[in-house]
């Protein structure tokens, strides 16, 4: 709803200065958007992915071929330029499909379950370019159902059922030697049974 | 048996449930045989028809009598073969009868005689019902005569036949066997080779083939439940074209059931195999329209007569098996049971589709790689 | 004998591309016991469990399963086995019965055992109340269960589950995890492939796989071990915990480990080394500070990223969500959310699949 894919039954949503409602376009010029299997082009080759998404992004000319060769050069994709996205090894798939959303320099990166199915230590290099990038001041909205993930952020909203039922630092969720799926179960488990009582 | 019908049912909700193959199963038949009905313009009961009698009316009487008492034939006299024929080429009329002068005096002489008709066929289709209702009127005419002057093995009546504009008369009409040709290819074809690939692409085959289930089993149920479906389709459309559209069939329908259940066994293995190779759904749709469902319409002979086609084309006709099959359902329509092309077709798709089978067989592989 | 699984020097190789999915492969499971695969994406933990159900067939080496061979005996090892695949193996247009008759029907089950065995599956996964839904409309747990519920149809002594978890939420994954122990409990060996290292905890014995070897064998908390006091957490109060994880790597200080948990950064050092820099306190160790250890710890780079990003935008709240309601007709999929995302901030939306 946020990247104006879908449009909302009410409410508003500001994206900086723009929006997102009546101005849908020009609120998700500032948002890269990696997808959830990493929305790439499988028979294309990591190069016509990028020159792809590059024009998708609008970018032209000598600038475009710049921020391309400094994607290469960052993740590190100059030994599978020629080879087809879907072959690629997870890791570099999850790196090109990041490279393919910060192309356009966006001040709000959003990553819908960016990690699912990914092992450990390739999770861990990804978060590594994420926290990298904040600290340069992105700001970063991801989806996750890894508790671990969870830890990563600054502030997590628990959602369930559609509603926000808690918003706080990862900290300010867990009580004293609580792990994060402890907590998660516990704020679900008490909202449910608070629910059953507000219906009777 | 229990397997095989766990799994058979298994195929029929698949089927039920999904949309698009009751789509093509009986909406596309419907669809392809209504524009195929009204394209040949059923108002067959009043095509007009030039009659032009050269001798002696009176001693032929009783044939002018049996032209001018039909329904299907708006009969308009002529005096001169000349006139009738200038009203053929101005589309006045769709065909002519033309009685020579010395038609009389050679019939009661006990030989025989012939009668010309011309047939504008340029649409074929009326072309061909005129020519169908005219041999009718004059085999029923013939009869009279005969029992009026008596019977010599040589006496009869012969019909000089002549096609004017399209003398080979590659009629629309044939478009009917053809398309329920195509819509049992459909069906045999592109409906099985997503099914396969389906279970592959889902994960369910894994699931399958760590059962009792042998491959056996799977693959007869497949071609059980597609067959059905094949069948109630092939039903349906029959149903229209026969019933609704008034379309003739000559044939007999056990003929019609056996070899179409051929034509399916072969077909129906091919979408399989497809499937099978592929094991991708996007891929299989893509191999099997290429090269089963395009050349069925283009290349089996419905469309396009095959001896008119280069020679390499023409052996390669032999692989798609709607070309064995289209003859057959053909004359089932329009001639009737033609038993030598009956026999060999039918042979040739039994052989084929029990190829077909053993290929498949031997492709399903029990495990995940091949 | 109460090894069920005995495997000596597997070796699979893959053509097209060439790849050695698993190479020289020893292993002896015991019976009765709830056995981890884990391992990073592409160590071979799939090839393992399907060759060891007969559906790959091994390069060279010798397996047997129930001491059956699972090349030779294939159909006979699956009357035993019970194997659920990635996604499920379920008949997405199909509802939750006609998978449940399908799959009894295919282990041979009579009218009878069908009818008991029904029963106890529904009571055990609490699908009673959606046996008329199409599986294709069931949450990701409630699939789960269902898939669980279909492997087990034929009593198998073995029962093999491949990445359980995946695209199921946290809740569901504990009550598979008690199923699983439900069953153990009757006596089933259960072979559980998952990437999901926080599961491994609970496993009576993990396999550790990489690059198509065996890493770990045995139970996981003799992994744990081996991390046993090099894990601290460390924090500091005036900078967020990304910059603290940062200058650690600038550093290059000796860590196997690094990762931000809440308002600390968690850590494993490497063996035999000391942080001076920063203040520790120790932390129990964790079955996941461990594989990461014994996989050779992660990459201590700092991302080349921050280089080429400029953010020339002002402004405290980037993302200002107020009151937002999604609805498609009776389903609400968001209910008034409101919140504030500010400039620099990783904002987490959490909640099962679906949510």
């Amino acid at each position: 709803m946020l990247c104006g894919l879908i449009k909302p039954t009410s409410g508003k949503g500001f994206i900086l200065d723009a929006d997102m409602i009546k101005d849908p376009e020009k609120a998700r010029a500032h948002i890269g958007y990696m997808a959830q299997k990493f929305s790439l082009f499988s028979t294309l080759s990591v190069r016509q992915n990028l020159n792809f998404f590059a024009g998708v992004y609008g970018l032209k000319g000598s600038y475009k071929q710049q921020r391309i060769d400094q994607m290469i050069e960052v993740f590190e994709l100059a030994k599978h330029l020629n080879q087809a996205a879907g072959d690629l090894p997870l890791g570099f798939k999850q790196r090109l499909a990041l490279s393919c959303a910060i192309m356009h320099n966006p001040a709000i990166l959003f990553l819908d379950e960016p990690t699912s199915g990914v092992d450990p230590l390739t999770r861990r290099e990804f978060w590594n370019h994420i926290n990298s990038m904040v600290d340069t001041g992105v700001t970063v909205m991801v989806t996750t159902h890894f508790m671990d993930e969870a830890e990563y952020c600054d502030r997590i909203a628990l959602i369930y059922e559609g509603n926000a039922i808690k918003i706080g630092a990862p900290d300010e969720l867990k009580t004293a030697n609580e792990t994060m799926e402890d907590a998660f179960i516990r704020l679900i488990e008490h909202y449910a049974q608070e629910k059953v009582h507000e219906d009777h | 048996m229990r397997i095989i019908k766990a799994l058979i049912k298994k195929e029929f909700w698949q089927i039920v449930r999904d949309p698009s193959s009751i789509m093509i199963a009986v909406i596309l038949p419907f669809i392809l045989i209504s524009i195929f009905a009204t394209a040949i313009n059923l108002d067959n009961n009043s095509i007009k028809t030039g009659l032009v009698i050269e001798g002696n009316r009176q001693q032929i009487n009783d044939i002018i009598a049996s032209f001018d008492g039909t329904k299907y034939l708006d009969i308009i006299r002529y005096n001169s073969r000349k006139e009738a024929q200038r009203d053929l080429i101005n589309g006045h009329i769709r065909a002519m009868v033309v009685i020579p002068n010395n038609f009389a005096q050679s019939f009661m002489a006990g030989q025989s005689s012939p009668i010309q008709v011309i047939t504008d066929a340029s649409d074929p289709n009326i072309a061909l019902f005129a020519s169908a209702y005219i041999q009718g009127i004059v085999a029923t005419a013939q009869k009279i005569l005969l029992e009026i002057y008596g019977y010599n093995k040589n006496t009869g009546i012969s019909i000089e036949q002549i096609s004017w504009y399209n003398p080979e008369l590659k009629s629309r009409y044939f478009i009917l066997p053809n398309s329920i040709a195509i819509i049992m290819t459909l069906i045999g074809m592109l409906l099985t080779a997503l099914v396969i690939a389906r279970e592959w692409e889902r994960g369910t085959m894994e699931a399958l083939l760590t059962t009792k289930a042998s491959k056996f089993q799977i693959l007869i149920a497949k071609y059980f439940s597609y067959y059905v479906l094949a069948m109630i389709s092939v039903a349906f459309c029959t149903f229209l074209s026969v019933i609704v559209f008034a379309v003739p069939f000559n044939g007999s329908l056990a003929v019609y059931f056996v070899s179409s259940s051929l034509f399916l066994f072969v077909s129906i293995g091919i979408g399989l195999t497809i499937s099978t190779l592929t094991r991708n759904q996007f891929l299989a749709a893509v191999t099997a329209a290429m090269f089963g469902f395009l050349p069925a319409v283009v290349l089996s002979g419905g469309l396009f007569e095959i001896s008119s086609m280069p020679k390499i084309i023409r052996i390669f006709t032999n692989v798609i098996p709607a070309t064995h099959f289209v003859p057959v359902i053909k004359n089932l329509f329009i001639a009737g049971n033609i038993w030598p092309i009956i026999f060999s077709e039918s042979l040739y798709l039994l052989i084929y589709g029990l190829l077909v089978f053993a290929l498949l067989y031997h492709l399903t592989e029990e495990r995940l790689e091949r | 004998m109460s090894n069920v699984i005995e495997i000596s020097h597997l070796i699979k190789k893959f053509s097209r591309p060439e790849i050695l999915a698993l190479d020289d492969i020893s292993l002896s499971l015991e019976k009765g016991r709830v056995i981890g695969l884990i391992g990073p994406d592409g160590s071979g933990k799939t090839t393992l469990i399907r060759i060891m159900i007969g559906l790959l067939k091994p390069s060279s080496g010798k397996i047997s399963v129930l001491q059956l061979s699972p090349e030779k005996q294939t159909k006979l090892l699956h009357q035993k086995i019970g194997y659920m695949p990635q996604k499920f193996g379920l008949y997405e247009d199909l509802t939750v019965l006609e998978n449940m008759n399908l799959y009894a029907d295919l282990q041979g089950l009579s009218e009878e055992c069908k009818k008991t065995q029904f029963e106890k599956m529904l009571k055990f996964t609490g699908l009673a109340p959606y046996v008329h839904r199409l599986a294709g409309r069931l949450s990701g747990g409630m699939k789960q269960k269902l898939g669980l519920g279909c492997a087990l149809f034929g009593s198998p002594q073995v029962l093999f589950l491949d990445e359980p978890s995946v695209g199921v939420d946290p809740i569901s994954r504990r009550e598979l995890m008690k199923m699983i122990y439900d069953l153990k409990a009757d006596g089933i060996t259960v072979i559980w492939s998952t990437s999901y290292l926080d599961e491994a905890e609970n496993f009576d014995d993990v396999i550790l796989l990489n690059e198509g070897k065996v890493i770990f064998y045995g139970h996981p908390q003799k992994l744990t071990s081996i991390v046993k006091n090099r894990v601290f957490l460390t924090g500091d109060a005036s900078k967020s915990p990304r910059a603290v994880l940062r200058e650690l790597i600038k550093s290059n200080a000796p860590l196997s480990d690094g990762v931000i948990s809440g308002k600390n950064v968690r850590l494993v050092l490497r063996k035999n080394q000391q942080i001076h820099e920063v203040k520790l306190s120790p932390a129990n160790p964790r079955f996941e500070d461990a594989v990461i250890d014994i996989l050779g710890g992660m990459n201590m780079q700092v991302s080349a990223i921050a280089d080429q990003i400029q953010t020339d935008y002002s402004g405290e709240s980037v993302i200002c969500a107020d009151n937002l309601t999604k609805k498609y007709g009776d389903f609400t999929a968001a209910n008034h959310i409101s919140f504030n995302i500010k400039k620099g901030e990783i904002f987490g939306l959490l909640g099962p699949n679906g949510a």
